[in-house]
């Protein structure tokens, strides 16, 4: 897979950091969808392949959680999910895991430099 | 939530008092039952003795009609007649309380010197009517069975001349029936054993005479048929000797004066009577004679052993009934606040940790924000930044982080407090893990010019706990040591293994803490005063957290220290 031209789609509802996630991705070169809650990212995603998902938990319409238990593409066609949530309860981690989440990041965590790099890595990794 | 519970303890309280109220009550009544019963039973008792003596009189009645009637068919008969007509019934034979049975003639004043002459002739040649003296009528005893000595004294003994004997004897002839008199001395009695006695009299009319109307029967009196009882004799044997052991009674008669004469007592009546046991009267009215029965007795003797104890049974078991009752009320109630204390519980804590996830979204989520867009600038991916920018960007990050860290570390201690955090144990190999932390923190040591010395054993060291949260403490000690040493200071971290636990010594030759501080260093968001600690950032969590989380683990931190020498903290985890 030609890494320059994955896609990711970021689902953020906070618009500030929606807007951040892009430019630090574009920047390193990916192509970027984006959506501000879970329904919205559905939609996006049965019209569009997407290699990896940024998935954020607590969002209006549908949270992230509802979103996991919703997401059901075809198993090859499955993008990677990364949460990138501010919750830390382990309730949330395990949940997100159990529901097929493949990285589970605290935003308050990561410097773009490190969201780059996770990135990369999950993308990298056999599922 | 502790009311609540204490509570618990006042309905149970109320329903003991309920019951022991009803159970006292149930014991009083039973008590007055008892009594009531026993008096029953003591009443029951002058009822047989009633019944025995109107049975008796009821016979004697019977035997002295049946002399009537033979007086009343032989116009005139003999002293030899009356004796074989009295062994023919045998009234004498049959109760021993007859002390004699005799006839009585009635004799105008007219008649009376033909009478004695013909008695005299007849009966007994001393035969005279006596008290001497005249009097209006006679009614002299003409015969008297069984003779002897006794009973012939007797004989001649004008009984209307005595007013208790000429009372009874009116009665009977006015009302053509049996009557008995009051208590009389008798005239056959003398010496030691005289008794009181009773007569009872029939009359005896003449024959065919109309006796429809008193003054008939007054004209037309002929004699009369009387009985002599001993009573004594008479009143004897009518409880058998058991009873007689278990009961006292006395029997007495009360004269028309409402004088009281005891007739009998029985033998151990006295006796009864002083133990002021159970007592009952009972007076009876008797062919124109008033009596009265006292009956005596201790009940123990007489009631069964489990009716004297239903009192005391109702009020052992009541009681018992009643703490019964309370204690599993109490146990229910206190089930049941446990419950409901318990439901509360964890309504507070979901409520807590409910508050706590929507805080820490909610005040990460701005500081993340200016993380990625600080970090965005720093990181070069909007072009160049000037070193003087690029110093006070750094700066603004940090702040940034630091904020982040404080955020993180308040809501792990508040989680941690409420126990909502749980232990998530398993064999951690220290050594690596104290590696690890070095080499996080090497370049924080190196810019200030520290040297770290590490010393680790040779075997592997197993601890089961929270790698975590363990991790954050040794992390909070080592950047404490290099943090509150001054640069170019020596930082050491040691692991060492004892038979009982896992010891590992976090030392620096820094700024050290006073004695008087060491109480308040591991208190919450309490930051001592040192050298350095106005220009080193710090929350006042971070021991804070570290002694919970050694305290979760089982373990214990230790502090030597002295100002301006330096600090060791020994964190002790049992093996």
């Amino acid at each position: 897979m030609d890494r320059k031209k994955s896609t990711i789609l970021v689902v953020e509802d906070e618009s500030n950091l929606n807007e951040a996630y892009q430019v630090i991705l574009a920047n390193s070169g990916f192509d970027i969808l984006t959506s501000f809650d879970g329904q919205e990212a559905l939609d996006i995603l049965a019209d569009n392949p997407v290699d990896l998902i940024l998935l954020d938990l607590r969002m209006p319409v549908m949270d992230g959680i509802e979103f996991l238990k919703e997401y059901s593409p075809d198993p090859k066609k499955r993008a990677k999910i990364i949460v990138f949530s501010n919750y830390d309860m382990q309730k949330e981690i395990e949940e997100a895991y159990s529901l097929g989440a493949d990285k589970y990041i605290l935003k308050s965590w990561a410097s773009p430099k490190e969201l780059i790099k996770v990135v990369n890595d999950v993308l990298e990794s056999q599922s | 939530m502790k009311f609540l519970r204490d509570s618990v303890l006042f309905p149970p309280a109320i329903v003991f008092v309920a019951i022991m109220i009803v159970v006292f009550s149930s014991f009083l009544v039973s008590l007055d039952d008892r009594r009531r019963e026993q008096e029953i039973v003591a009443a029951d008792y002058t009822e047989i003795i009633e019944n025995s003596v109107r049975q008796r009189v009821e016979v004697f009645e019977e035997a002295l009609r049946s002399e009537v009637g033979f007086v009343t068919v032989n116009d005139a008969f003999s002293k030899e007649d009356w004796r074989l007509s009295i062994e023919a019934s045998q009234v004498l034979d049959r109760f021993p309380g007859i002390q004699g049975i005799g006839y009585v003639d009635v004799v105008t004043p007219s008649q009376r010197e033909a009478y004695e002459q013909e008695a005299k002739r007849t009966v007994d040649s001393d035969f005279s009517i006596y008290p001497k003296g005249e009097r209006d009528v006679y009614a002299a005893v003409r015969y008297l069975e069984p003779q002897s000595e006794r009973s012939n004294a007797a004989i001649g003994f004008d009984m209307f001349s005595e007013e208790t004997r000429r009372a009874a004897m009116s009665a009977a002839r006015d009302n053509n029936d049996v009557f008995i008199t009051s208590p009389v001395d008798l005239i056959q009695e003398s010496g030691d054993d005289r008794q009181l006695g009773l007569l009872l009299y029939a009359p005896s009319y003449k024959n065919s005479a109309k006796i429809d109307t008193i003054e008939q029967r007054r004209d037309s009196i002929d004699g009369y048929v009387y009985i002599v009882l001993r009573t004594r004799d008479f009143l004897s044997n009518l409880l058998s000797d058991k009873e007689l052991d278990s009961i006292g009674f006395n029997f007495y008669a009360i004269d028309k004066k409402n004088e009281n004469h005891i007739l009998y007592e029985s033998s151990k009546y006295q006796e009864h009577v002083g133990k002021q046991k159970v007592k009952s009267d009972r007076l009876m009215s008797i062919k124109g004679a008033q009596f009265g029965i006292t009956a005596a007795y201790d009940p123990s003797t007489v009631l069964p052993e489990s009716f004297t104890a239903r009192s005391s049974t109702i009020l052992f078991f009541g009681t018992l009934l009643a703490l019964l009752i309370t204690g599993v009320t109490y146990l229910l109630l206190r089930g049941k606040a446990n419950e409901l204390a318990l439901s509360q519980e964890r309504t507070i804590n979901d409520a807590k940790d409910s508050l706590l996830s929507i805080a820490s979204h909610q005040l990460r989520t701005p500081a993340t924000g200016v993380k990625q867009y600080l970090g965005m600038v720093l990181q070069g991916f909007v072009g160049d930044v000037s070193t003087q920018q690029k110093s006070m960007l750094e700066k603004a990050y940090e702040s940034n982080e630091r904020q982040l860290k404080t955020i993180n570390d308040v809501l792990f201690l508040a989680r941690l407090e409420s126990g909502r955090i749980v232990l998530s144990k398993n064999n951690i190999d220290v050594k690596a893990m104290i590696h690890s932390i070095v080499e996080e923190q090497k370049d924080n040591a190196a810019a200030a010019g520290h040297t770290v010395k590490v010393q680790l054993p040779e075997k592997k060291v197993e601890v089961t706990m929270d790698e975590h949260m363990m991790r954050m403490t040794f992390e909070n000690l080592l950047s404490n040591a290099i943090k509150y040493t001054k640069n170019g200071g020596k930082v050491s971290i040691a692991v060492k293994q004892t038979a009982k636990d896992v010891r590992i010594v976090v030392k620096d030759n820094g700024v050290g803490i006073a004695v008087v501080d060491e109480d308040k260093l591991f208190k919450q968001f309490s930051r001592i005063k040192n050298a350095l600690s106005k220009s080193v950032s710090g929350t006042g969590i971070g021991l804070y957290l570290a002694k919970h989380i050694v305290d979760l683990h089982g373990g214990e931190i230790e502090l030597e220290s002295e100002q301006g020498k330096g600090s060791v903290f020994t964190v002790i985890l049992p093996r």
